[in-house]
């Protein structure tokens, strides 16, 4: 069984996983989906492979695999890759494979179709970032499949920041990621080395106003990263917490002028829990 | 929460070293001391060689300052550094009462009229290279003894060539000690007890907080590690993205406290300015103002230091005489 890296050790694939897989060697590609595919079964899950219909490693890949999701349809005039429609799509066969007595969806997306729609990493953070979340809401495992030829390096670090899990692929320097209940996990260390992932990772989990986020395993941040999420403060008129802020947090937040800066953003020690936003 | 303009101004209780390799070097910084210092309204005191002194005239009248009214008025004094030192010396120590007479009289005089008294000495580097290394020391003890008791900022400039030398290490470490900030003119703070250098890549605040961690661990300051490490990363994120290029981290123990020293290679001064939520500011000077008990900038050779000290300095205990015991 395939093994996933996450924080507490490895595990096997769960339902709600969202896995950001990076292959770097073709020939290990069929076998490690295929048996990703397989296990489909012991968790009651429909197996699904999402990519481009005609693809030839889909070709075989397909056959195992209870449905294609092909990305296309969800690609506009423009070429560019419409989330909401993907999101549709899932929750769609989601209520298939619920109908046909399975638990939910197990999906092996080979993301090289990504690489033209979803023309700038921005895009595809964005994509990545909302992702997460439905997976938990849907109960399905997905492991998004990233090949280190279609993909710059860049690109593919910053993909791996907002995936809860990674396979094969050394943990990135700080994460951040939904659990489809309202809360958002940001670790690690968020610094000069991140800051562009980090800016845009912000942006998009407060884009639609006050939000929740656990930083109780961030580790550092610098005054930049500081300055994103008080900016986010400023555009939202609901409260921005920061649930597990340690004192650290507190104190440098508080000197670095933020406080007052950004008033719509609370700093909280504790673990908030049972604190959604309305 | 002071901080130290590269244009050289001082504040009281500051007693600062500059080591130059060249005389254009030690010229070129300290004209631009006394210039700031005089045209501020301080009261001026140059303790200098007498070809020393005539540059420095000559930098001031460069600058806008009319030399000879200054030095009617008492605003400017300039006096014969090496004169001094024959009349300070009595059987191989300083005599105190010729210390009194010709140095502690004119910066008291200097300090009647409330304004700030801003001082250059070469009378140490004088008697250093005359050979008496313990009579240096002696006189930059006495210098801080008078500093405990009237208020000034001394500026004192030693050739590099002088104190260089594998065999006075130990008796320049210990001048270095008596004074609360060493510049010199050469990239890699060599003052600093623990150093690394490091490329200017995005990754390397990280690598620096990670070094400042493991030093401060050594020296068993774990109440120091949070700001340190916050300080070394607002730094060298600074001298990444502004100065585009490698730096140089240096770490010191100084009464008490713990100096971060960041050398990079541009000569941009950093601003402290307010931390606008929106636009490019240096921001992380901000924090590193807020935490940081003082901080400063200078000069290096092809670029610059920016120093913070944090941590607090060991109390204050009347009668002390000099600023290493602790």
């Amino acid at each position: 069984m395939a093994e996933f890296s996450t924080r507490s050790g490895s595990e096997g694939l769960l339902p709600g996983d969202h896995v950001c897989w990076t292959v770097s060697e073709p020939a290990t590609y069929l076998d490690v989906a295929t048996a990703l595919l397989r296990e489909a079964a012991d968790f009651s899950q429909k197996a699904i492979v999402f990519g481009p219909e005609k693809s030839e490693v889909l070709a075989e890949l397909t056959p195992l695999a209870g449905f294609a999701i092909d990305p296309r349809a969800a690609v506009s005039g423009d070429g560019e890759l419409d989330p909401g429609k993907v999101f549709a799509m899932f929750r769609e066969q989601t209520e298939m494979a619920r109908a046909e007595g399975y638990g939910g969806l197990r999906v092996v997306a080979d993301m090289d179709w990504a690489a033209a729609a979803l023309p700038n990493t921005d895009r595809a953070l964005s994509f990545e970032l909302m992702l997460g979340p439905l997976a938990k809401e849907l109960e399905a495992s997905i492991v998004c499949a990233y090949r280190t030829p279609s993909f710059d390096a860049g690109a593919i670090a910053a993909v791996l920041c907002v995936h809860e899990k990674g396979l094969d692929a050394d943990p990135p320097q700080f994460k951040i990621f939904g659990d489809g209940v309202g809360r958002w996990h940001l670790s690690g260390e968020v610094d000069l080395a991140v800051a562009s992932t980090f800016e845009t990772a912000i942006a998009r989990v407060t884009r639609d106003g006050g939000c929740l986020i656990d930083v109780s395993a961030l580790e550092y941040i610098d005054v930049a990263g500081m300055r994103e999420i008080a900016r986010a403060g400023r555009a939202s008129a609901q409260p921005i917490r920061l649930v597990g802020a340690s004192p650290m947090l507190r104190r440098m937040w508080k000197l670095a002028g933020f406080e007052e800066a950004a008033p719509t953003v609370e700093l909280v020690e504790g673990s908030g829990a049972g604190d959604l936003p309305k | 929460m002071s901080s130290v303009p590269i244009d050289g101004r001082l504040a009281d209780g500051d007693h600062v070293v500059q080591v130059y390799d060249r005389d254009e070097d030690l010229l070129g910084l300290v004209g631009g001391y006394l210039a700031a210092s005089v045209l501020g309204g301080d009261a001026v005191i140059v303790m200098a060689s007498p070809s020393h002194c005539d540059v420095f005239r000559g930098a001031l009248l460069s600058a806008g300052v009319d030399v000879e009214a200054a030095e009617d008025a008492g605003a400017l004094v300039v006096v014969d550094a090496t004169e001094i030192a024959s009349k300070l010396v009595a059987d191989g120590r300083v005599d105190p009462k010729a210390f009194d007479e010709l140095i502690a009289g004119p910066v008291r005089q200097a300090a009647k009229d409330d304004r700030p008294v801003r001082v250059f000495g070469e009378i140490v580097a004088v008697m250093w290279e005359d050979g008496n290394v313990a009579g240096a020391i002696e006189l930059e003890r006495l210098w801080n003894q008078l500093g405990a008791q009237i208020p000034f900022a001394l500026f004192c400039g030693y050739p590099s060539a002088l104190v260089s030398g594998s065999d006075v290490a130990d008796s320049f470490a210990e001048v270095c000690r008596l004074h609360n900030q060493v510049l010199q003119t050469g990239l890699a703070p060599t003052t600093a007890e623990a150093t690394q250098s490091f490329e200017g890549t995005l990754q390397g605040p990280r690598l620096a907080r990670s070094f400042v961690t493991k030093v401060l661990q050594r020296w068993d300051r774990l109440d120091l590690v949070d700001d340190g490490a916050m300080v070394v990363s607002e730094l060298a994120t600074n001298a990444v993205v502004h100065a585009g290029s490698g730096f140089t981290v240096g770490l010191s123990r100084w009464d008490g406290r713990i100096r971060v020293e960041v050398v990079d290679s541009s000569r941009e001064v950093p601003q402290l300015q307010e931390p606008g939520v929106t636009g490019p500011s240096k921001r992380g000077l901000y924090l590193v103002d807020a935490v940081a008990a003082r901080w400063g900038h200078a000069v290096a050779a092809g670029g610059k230091v920016v120093w913070a000290e944090i941590g607090s300095p060991a109390p204050i205990v009347l009668g002390r005489h000099d600023l290493s015991d602790g």
